[in-house]
């Protein structure tokens, strides 16, 4: 805060110095007073806004912990669940699921009624699913709902 | 302004150190929250998975009473009670006893 540009503005004629300077020293101690009232409202204001920071940071820090409790907690019985499952149950039911496409392939009433709708909830039991032809089917020679074709042609 | 504001100063530094402290917590919050979601998820399906078969395999049961071929599938895995044993029924992935 660099004063003497203020009063420099301000300075009076010459021949009226003597009754100013009682005017101006007022005024110096009036903007004093000005100063020091926006610097204690200056540092009232970031000491309120200290307080918020400090409660926006504990609340955030207990977030966090919680968060990191539950994830800990949570983490070993995921991995334990994961690792069962993977060693004791995932292959057994892969073999199951495979004999069991084995088994809808000779029955297609369990294929389209029962095995296809477990399809989205069991999908990595199920192969890939073949492209879609828009050409015309074939017809295959083991395929009993075919008609038959004609000789000769 | 600063040099002769020493209170302002200190708490203008202190408030810059608890903006910090805030995105610090922020960030690990964040990755906290994704980790709890994707573990959530790997159980949430591990489960599906299992329910899933656990209807599969009483379908199949249900199947089985009219089309009594598939009966063999399900006894290899004591997934149905052979006629005439009182051993309770096992649910595909269930380790059986050895």
């Amino acid at each position: 805060m660099d004063t003497p540009d203020i009063f420099s503005q301000s300075t009076p004629p010459p021949e009226r110095l003597p009754e100013s300077a009682h005017g101006t020293a007022d005024r110096v101690a009036v903007l004093e007073q000005e100063c020091q009232d926006l610097r204690t409202l200056f540092n009232g204001v970031f000491l309120a806004m200290l307080c918020l920071a400090l409660a926006v940071n504990f609340f955030m820090f207990k977030q966090m912990r919680l968060i990191q409790q539950q994830v800990n907690d949570q983490r070993p019985m995921v991995r334990r669940s994961t690792e069962e499952f993977l060693q004791n149950r995932h292959p057994e039911i892969s073999r199951f699921m495979a004999q069991l496409h084995t088994y809808a392939a000779a029955h297609r009433d369990y294929q389209t009624n029962i095995l296809d709708r477990y399809r989205p909830v069991l999908s990595q039991y199920f192969p890939a699913a073949a492209p879609v032809q828009s050409v015309a089917p074939l017809y295959s020679t083991t395929n009993i709902m075919a008609p038959p074709r004609t000789p000769g042609r | 302004m600063f040099r002769n504001n020493l209170l302002g100063s200190l708490l203008v530094l202190l408030l810059l150190v608890f903006g910090l402290l805030s995105c610090l917590w922020a960030v690990r919050y964040y990755f906290s929250v994704v980790e709890a979601q994707r573990l959530q998820g790997q159980y949430q399906k591990l489960q599906a998975t299992m329910a899933g078969m656990q209807s599969l395999v009483n379908e199949t049961i249900e199947y089985s009473r009219r089309n009594p071929d598939v009966d063999p599938l399900l006894f290899q895995y004591n997934l149905k009670p052979r006629a005439g044993t009182n051993v309770p029924p096992n649910t595909p992935g269930t380790p059986r006893p050895r």
